[in-house]
């Protein structure tokens, strides 16, 4: 049975809750010195901590904690005075010391919130709460041979928790709430965010609650979502499962099911009778957390400008739509290249039509690769000056970037090489406008009895005459006198 | 003086060759370790080659506090590349990768590792009987316990096998066979010595300490030892003292000593130790130290407080040990759960079982409010009572244990009968702070009596000084049955 | 205060046999029993709250006066050349193993079929 959202949503309401866990980019773990790396041979980048030998102890990463609170700055949450960490118990091969380092009844932040913006309208998602735990290993499974191999290499990475409130009313705003908590991650430098390489993940807690009703509905905890678009379509599916199970009678059964991407639908997994009995205890290892009210502050004063924050003051200052905002922060390496160019050009829609026309149309990765592209933002301010100067057309311009491209020259060379500068001598729009008129009487004459659309041919004409270089405002004034006449 | 300062003078002047020292070294010791069965594993060859490289350069001997000195290791501490069981079936074929802080200390400072020495499982007990490899034998009396959990280390030191060695605390585990075996033991304050590369039965109460003849012999070691390691997140910045200066020129006059009336209760201790502390009393009134009361009012609750938190913590530890990693894995298994749980079961002994079921059961849900979660309360409360009590007194004095050292097999049946035993020693290693365990006479067995100092946190040096000085008012001789 | 011998050991990951259930139920009980005392001592709800934080350093480091904070560990190994968890080499991590896979160099643990997940 087909079924759509909109059919849900007549019914019910959705809420939802993302759990994001994000891996740190220390150097080093984060209970371990061992190296915090990604991709390398198994069970290379190990210690007797990270591999639970008897008698080793850990101890915690400073670095990792400074990343840790200044995402949580950045997202808006309050930093407890004094938080514990707790050992979390249960028995299973990645997990080599039988407990995952984390933090239970004390974590480091609570609350705080991520503001994005939705078609156009403002959107803040609240936050329940942020903790600091340690990554456990990889399981590489043969069934056909029977066994499972162990990789301890992960073991010990730096993780932060992330758990939302549950406002989340629909895929869309669920999405953009990912995207948005991403980024933040991205311009302070401390995640990667990359959800297939697995060092962003994602579970989400989806239940329904019927128009009116003010108790919440079961919730179900979706697992293995691996990318933005089956986040959409794990919690969609789920929203029309829940659906039928309502409609039909039944009661949603509180479970956790895995999403498979390739059947696209969810399976339970294996239900227990009870929920897991991890018996938290606080870690002994480890003394409490102390943060002070001056290193906090310290830590605030010294946050970058949020993307939210940009997105604003791009808005504001630069008479951007919230659309181009969310555009040109896509990165801060890009939001950057944007504001350069419109500072120092001094005109905030070119900038904001040639970057996102012309120089985003060349990027794969807007995190990495603006490191490397030509034109940066000097050799590209240099272009639109020649815009803003006359020399160039818009059309022009293009051609010239795309020499620029290639051969990585300014743009001053190539026009002065290939001859590309416009014509905005009157004289010779002129000669142009004569000779196209004098060779098509018959569109001249149904120009002026009425057939107003053959402008564009005649215009077509003289940069065609021109060889495309005609300064198109002039010639336009110009072709226009010369009709009236 | 005691042995290991006799020795270090003896080679430092040339009087005893190293060499000349270790050649039949060995021998003695197997003989005697076949009667006492201290040691499980007699490191000889190694041991050779490095008394060797002694004598070859004797220059390096006089630079090195414990040059040449043959030290005992409690089967709990990593040697690297040694074999290290936790005197357990789970972890036979275990070879540490590295060395604990501690031993690479020793190391650094020339000591010799004579040899493993055995110990309560997972150093969980008091007689050193939890063991799969045979309790360890009184070397005063064959037929009693050494005392546990460190029996292995404290009777190495007594029947002379080595001149010092290493034992873990965490209820009691050094001072209660150093008092059974009439050595002298110390727990340092939580946080003095690092635990890293120990095996962790309760990280929060564990200490390494040294085992030795007496205070001074034990101060070589300690100096060795102690100070923050960044290994351990635990050990604390404070800087270490002068320990062998202490127990030189430390004197009892005027010093404040408090006895915690609830350690002085009527029928708390065989009469026969009563009578002695009495006698102890007296001698230190004589060194000029003052006596008062004390009071530690939750004493009485130490014993359940430390059978929860201990157990509990013991149950996180231990949970490591499922035969994927390291150890002893079983051979016949239906599924990963079978293969965890039966190698779990198979290499655990009972006390150790009984430990971590008394453990999970006391973090369960449900439980975890009522049992360890008011267990560390009435222990945040102990802690204070101690660090109060120290600011009318400088030192408190105690018996170590309710009797000398019973008789092996006497107690294995009943554990809460063996929990009781800790009564006097528990609730310092809940407060932290530290404690000595010295002879302080013998009872009409010939058996050993302990008394015990306890300081205040990070006042070893005093502890070390007030049993340097009590030793040197009343000097103890051993009566060995070998 | 029910005291499930089987419930216990499952979550303790222990097989145990008929004649040590039965030791323990008895023994159990009687431990718990006796450790059942700490419940008649009182406690409010701000103790249980600050029990959450109890350290038994925590007292040392207010009393001398020192910071916590230095407990810490700086995220390149050159902060101290001291700390014990740089790599192993994979031979040393995988040298007490029963039973490993994989090549020399890239060896992991083996165990049987992870059928079930938690």
């Amino acid at each position: 049975m087909s079924m759509s959202l909109e059919t849900v949503l007549k019914t019910y309401e959705p809420v939802m809750g993302l759990e994001v866990h994000a891996q740190l980019k220390t150097k080093t773990k984060i209970m371990s010195g061992a190296t915090n790396i990604f991709g390398e041979a198994p069970n290379t980048a190990v210690s007797t901590i990270d591999t639970g030998m008897p008698g080793a102890l850990p101890v915690l990463n400073r670095e990792a904690v400074t990343m840790a609170v200044k995402t949580a700055l950045a997202l808006e949450c309050e930093i407890q005075p004094v938080s514990v960490f707790s050992r979390k118990h249960y028995f299973y091969p990645d997990l080599p010391k039988g407990y995952q380092i984390s933090q239970y009844d004390r974590p480091y932040a609570l609350n705080g919130g991520v503001t994005f913006y939705l078609n156009g309208e403002k959107r803040r998602i609240g936050l329940i709460r942020i903790h600091m735990e340690e990554d456990a290993g990889k399981n590489l499974h043969f069934d056909d041979r029977g066994i499972s191999l162990v990789d301890l290499n992960r073991s010990s990475v730096p993780l932060i928790e992330i758990v939302s409130q549950p406002d989340l009313r629909s895929p869309d705003e669920a999405v953009a709430y990912l995207k948005a908590l991403r980024l933040v991650l991205r311009y302070l430098d401390v995640c990667e965010g990359n959800l297939e390489e697995g060092n962003f993940r994602c579970d989400a807690n989806v239940s329904l609650r019927r128009h009116g009703a003010s108790k919440f509905g079961t919730r179900v905890e979706l697992k293995n979502i691996n990318s933005f678009r089956n986040l959409e379509r794990a919690v969609t599916f789920e929203m029309i499962r829940q659906y039928q199970v309502l409609e039909s009678g039944g009661s949603v059964v509180q479970e956790t099911r895995l999403w498979d991407a390739s059947q696209n639908q969810s399976h339970s997994m294996r239900s227990k009778e009870e929920a897991a009995d991890y018996r938290y205890m606080p870690e002994p290892d480890l003394l409490p957390l102390q943060l002070s009210n001056q290193t906090v502050s310290k830590m605030k004063a010294d946050l970058p400008e949020r993307p939210i924050e940009k997105m604003e003051r791009f808005i504001k200052d630069y008479h951007r739509t919230p659309y181009d905002a969310e555009v040109l922060t896509a990165s801060k390496a890009l939001a950057d290249y944007y504001e350069d160019v419109a500072k120092a050009t001094g005109d905030d829609q070119l900038s904001s039509t040639f970057i996102q026309t012309n120089v985003l149309a060349k990027i794969a990765n807007v995190e990495t690769d603006f490191a490397t592209f030509y034109p940066d933002s000097k050799a590209l301010i240099d272009l639109l000056k020649l815009i803003q100067g006359g020399t160039l057309s818009l059309n022009l311009a293009k051609e010239v970037f795309e020499h620029m491209l290639e051969s990585k020259q300014s743009a001053e060379k190539i026009v002065s090489e290939k001859g590309l500068s416009q014509v905005s001598d009157d004289k010779a729009l002129l000669a142009a406008i004569e000779e196209v008129i004098q060779g098509n009487p018959r569109q001249l004459a149904e120009l002026k009895s009425g057939k107003d659309k053959l402008f564009g041919f005649f215009m077509g004409q003289c940069q065609k005459a021109l060889k495309g270089k005609g300064h198109p405002a002039r010639l336009k004034e110009l072709l226009e006198q010369k009709l009236k006449s | 003086m005691g042995r290991l300062a006799t020795l270090k003078e003896g080679f430092r002047s040339g009087k005893i060759g190293v060499t000349e020292y270790y050649k039949d070294f060995f021998s003695r010791v197997r003989v005697r370790n076949e009667k006492l069965n201290a040691l499980l594993e007699i490191f000889e060859k190694d041991a050779l080659e490095r008394a060797v490289k002694f004598d070859q350069s004797k220059s390096t001997l006089g630079n090195l506090p414990l040059g040449a000195l043959p030290i005992a290791i409690k089967d709990m501490i990593s040697i690297r590349g040694q074999e290290l069981n936790a005197s357990s079936k789970i972890l036979k074929g275990y070879r540490a990768p590295r060395s604990a802080t501690v031993t690479e200390r020793l190391e650094k400072d020339g000591a010799i590792f004579v040899g493993r020495a055995n110990c309560d499982e997972f150093a969980m007990g008091s007689s050193n009987e939890n063991t799969s490899f045979g309790p360890v034998k009184n070397p005063c009396a064959l037929d009693r316990t050494a005392g546990g959990s460190s029996g292995g280390s404290a009777a190495a030191v007594a029947a002379e096998l080595c001149v010092g060695a290493l034992g873990t605390d965490t209820g009691g585990s050094i001072r209660l066979p150093a008092a059974f075996c009439g050595i002298t033991g110390l727990k340092p304050t939580y946080g003095r010595v690092s635990r890293s590369g120990a095996i962790a039965f309760a990280s929060s109460l564990d200490q390494i300490g040294p085992m030795a003849d007496d205070a001074l012999d034990c101060a070589h070691i300690l100096q060795s030892i102690a100070g923050r390691d960044p290994r351990d997140a635990t050990s604390m910045p404070v800087k270490t003292e002068n320990y062998i200066e202490a127990c030189k020129s430390f004197s009892l006059k005027g010093v404040k000593i408090g006895l915690p009336k609830e350690y002085f209760q009527k029928g708390g201790v065989d009469p026969e130790i009563e009578k002695n502390l009495q006698s102890n009393l007296k001698v230190l009134e004589k060194e000029g130290a003052i006596i008062r009361e004390a009071s530690i009012p939750h004493t009485p609750y130490g014993i359940a407080v430390y059978y929860l938190v201990a157990t509990a913590e013991a149950a996180s530890n231990l949970a490591r040990y499922d035969g994927i990693r390291y150890g002893k894995r079983v051979e016949q298994f239906k599924s990963l759960k079978d293969l965890i749980m039966q190698t779990r079961s198979e290499g655990f002994g009972s006390e150790v079982k009984r430990r971590i079921m008394l453990g999970t059961f006391a973090l369960s849900s449900g439980y975890y409010d009522a049992y360890y979660s008011k267990a560390q309360f009435v222990r945040s409360k102990l802690q204070s009572e101690f660090l109060n009590a120290f600011k009318e007194v400088d030192l408190l004095f105690t018996p170590v244990a309710p009797s000398t050292a019973f008789k092996i097999g006497e107690k294995v049946n009943d554990p809460l009968q063996m929990y009781l035993s800790d009564i006097y020693t528990v609730s310092i290693n809940l407060a932290g702070v530290p404690a000595i365990a010295f002879p302080v006479g013998h009872d009409s067995q010939n058996l050993p009596i302990g008394g015990q100092f306890i300081a205040p946190p990070f006042a070893e040096a005093k502890l070390l000084g007030a049993a340097a000085a009590f030793e040197r008012a009343q000097p103890f001789q051993r009566r060995l049955a070998l | 205060m029910s005291f499930s011998v089987d419930k216990v050991a499952e979550l303790a990951y222990l097989k145990l046999s008929a004649e040590e259930k039965s030791a323990f139920q008895t023994q159990f009980e009687q431990i718990l029993k006796y450790v059942g005392q700490l419940q008649a001592i009182p406690m409010t709800e701000t103790e249980a709250k600050e029990m959450g934080e109890f350290h038994i350093s925590s007292a040392f480091y207010k009393e001398l006066g020192l910071d916590p904070s230095a407990t810490l560990r700086g995220d390149e190994d050159s902060e101290s050349t001291d700390i014990r968890g740089l790599n192993l080499k994979n031979e040393e991590a995988l040298s007490n193993a029963p039973k490993t896979g994989g090549i020399p160099g890239e060896l992991l643990f083996e165990v049987p079929s992870i059928i079930e997940r938690d």
